[in-house]
């Protein structure tokens, strides 16, 4: 975490032109089902924060916070996920009247859950070990208002180190980002 | 700008090859999982169960079992999807399910294991074919009904699969006595059912000889089939006893109507309260003999072959009483394991011996108890003592026994026996 930070700030420092830009998403994230060779949509909202220049390149702190419940009889499962994602945004394409950009990113973070499990009386609360997520995003940006409000829709594909979420598709319909100097 | 571009495909290649440098860890063995599991009293509670013989955490395969979610089960047909389990690692060999679904996959691999090493431990390692193919939370419809919060055995396929379950008690996928009372239905599978001849049972009726299908030739048929499933669930209702320990175990998962009191092994019972019930039985026993159509042996079969399981359960206890008194838990189990499995060869002589005149109630007790041992005598007087032929063997060679109550008598229709086998009549 903290050397995510540092590094944040160095690049920071060190540039001209430079621009700060925080938002959110609403994301659907595809995943396989339990069952297997079946997918399903798991929701998530995703918070953002960062730093970009010149709209050529950003560079994003991402979080993620999942909560997903199942019931068979008397157990019950809260499974709660966290991700905290460092991204690096390029600049690949835009229009002669730059009303769209196209964005590569790659991404790399941390996972884990906190799990509740209850069986009648008995529960037990666990934290998993944080596990290494990469992820690689295109993402279609659109400024409403220059250099204040951007409107984006992403693809991104995601692999997680853990034994869940991997590799899965996440789309990004309906994402914002609100500029300041 | 080309240092611009190099430096951005650098970002996204260098993590992700630390990230392939730490590949997934394959399962160790005696990793733990957080699973419903009983302790020494039979309650349930969450704990971490060792796992030793699981090769893909994900698909929640190993040398015990290769489980599967819904399975598609049409005729002759299995079909499993290899499953993706959710599991968060706590901590080294430490994991947690995500789901209640993946909780079911482990839980049932969990108890498999251990009734493969009680196979093990019996010598019976070849016995049933490892690893099992199993389903949970599977949509069953019979007859176009939905069966919930249930277990199946499907012997021509071998595969193990527990339905969806939809009551707020313990789900029969956790629930170790069901478990252990499928596994067994494999086990009766391939030490007795399968090597009967087929023809005078309804485990294949495609090939059967249209003379066997003779309205006289039917009743032997159906006879065989009530009592063959009596058989089976009963004795599987007493591995489930000898594996958990409990005397009930139903009753954490049923609904009262379905959960059956008298599949109560708690010693000391007396069967003859259940006499009405038995009579019952025998009348829907004759019923069924009266039928034409294909019979579904149903509730009595589980009444009748819990009868048997009680009656040998307390011979066990006795015969074993002194090595009972001096095992461990786990080497008392393995002695009563024993014991039943001794059983089930001499069952299988006998059915196939008999299969083609047609069970009855009267050729399974002189299995269990000797009708010359006064001892034997007094036990099923007195916690069955409908069983009249048996008895009446008994009061010709203990005269004194007959002294004290008389047991009732039993009025039913029952098929005898004749001397050349080859006939049989209803008397009384």
């Amino acid at each position: 975490m903290r050397a995510l930070f540092i590094v944040i700030s160095l690049l920071v420092a060190g540039s001209a032109n430079a621009g700060y830009l925080g938002g959110f998403s609403f994301n659907s994230l595809l995943e396989e089902e339990v069952r297997g060779n079946a997918y399903d949509f798991d929701s998530r909202t995703r918070l953002f924060g960062g730093y970009h220049r010149e709209n050529k390149e950003k560079f994003l702190l991402t979080y993620v916070y999942n909560q997903a419940s199942t019931t068979t009889g008397s157990l019950n499962i809260e499974d709660t996920s966290h991700e905290l994602l460092f991204w690096y945004y390029k600049q690949i394409f835009r229009n002669s009247n730059q009303t769209w950009f196209v964005f590569l990113g790659g991404g790399l973070g941390l996972t884990w859950s906190d799990i509740d499990t209850r069986l009648g009386s008995s529960s037990v609360e666990e934290t998993s070990e944080k596990e290494a997520v990469l992820a690689a995003a295109m993402e279609f940006t659109r400024p409403i208002i220059a250099n204040r409000f951007w409107y984006a829709t992403e693809i991104s594909l995601r692999y997680a180190e853990t034994y869940s979420m991997q590799p899965a598709l996440e789309f990004s319909v309906l994402k914002f980002y609100f500029l300041w100097d | 700008m080309k240092n611009s571009y190099f430096y951005s495909l650098l970002s996204i290649i260098l993590p992700s090859l630390l990230l392939l440098a730490c590949s997934r860890e394959d399962p160790a063995a005696g990793d733990r999982y957080l699973l419903p599991w009983p302790d020494e009293k039979g309650a349930y509670s969450l704990q971490y169960v060792p796992i030793h013989s699981l090769k893909d955490r994900q698909k929640v395969h190993g040398d015990v079992a290769h489980m599967s979610v819904n399975p598609s089960i049409r005729g002759d047909s299995y079909r499993a999807e290899d499953p993706k389990a959710r599991l968060a690692k706590i901590s080294e060999g430490k994991y947690v399910p995500e789901d209640t679904t993946t909780t079911a996959l482990y839980t049932v691999y969990a108890h498999t294991e251990r009734l493969q090493e009680l196979e093990r431990q019996l010598g019976l390692q070849d016995l049933i074919p490892y690893p099992r193919k199993i389903g949970v939370e599977v949509n069953v419809r019979i007859d176009g009904e939905k069966e919930d919060n249930n277990g199946f055995y499907l012997g021509e396929l071998d595969v193990t699969i527990y339905s969806r379950y939809s009551l707020n008690k313990l789900s029969t996928a956790f629930n170790a006595g069901l478990i252990a009372h499928e596994h067994f239905h494999a086990i009766f599978w391939h030490l007795v059912s399968k090597d009967l001849d087929t023809q005078f049972i309804a485990l294949d009726t495609r090939n059967m000889d249209e003379e066997v299908l003779q309205k006289k030739a039917l009743k032997i048929h159906r006879s065989n089939l009530f009592y063959l499933r009596a058989y089976n669930e009963g004795l599987a209702d007493l591995w489930a006893n000898i594996y958990t320990g409990q005397d009930r175990f139903l009753n954490k998962s049923l609904s009262k109507n379905k959960d059956n009191p008298f599949r109560d092994f708690h010693p000391g019972r007396s069967l003859y309260k259940y006499q009405n019930k038995k009579m019952k039985a025998y009348k829907a026993h004759d019923l069924m003999l009266s039928k034409k159509e294909k019979y579904q042996p149903g509730a009595e079969a589980y009444r009748h072959g819990f009868h048997i399981a009680y009656l040998l359960r307390s011979k066990m206890l006795r015969d074993l009483n002194v090595k009972l008194a001096a095992s461990s838990k786990e080497s008392g189990k393995l002695l009563m394991a024993e014991y039943v499995i001794n059983f089930l060869y001499k069952l299988r002589k006998m059915l196939k011996e008999n299969l083609q005149y047609g069970l009855d109630e009267n050729d399974i007790l002189p299995l269990i108890y000797e009708q010359d041992n006064k001892e034997d005598c007094k036990v099923v007087k007195n916690i069955a003592p409908d069983y009249l032929q048996f008895l009446s063997h008994c009061y010709r060679n203990f005269p004194d026994l007959e002294e004290n109550e008389e047991p009732q008598e039993v009025k039913v229709k029952l098929i005898h026996k004749v001397n050349d086998g080859q006939d049989k009549k209803e008397g009384i």
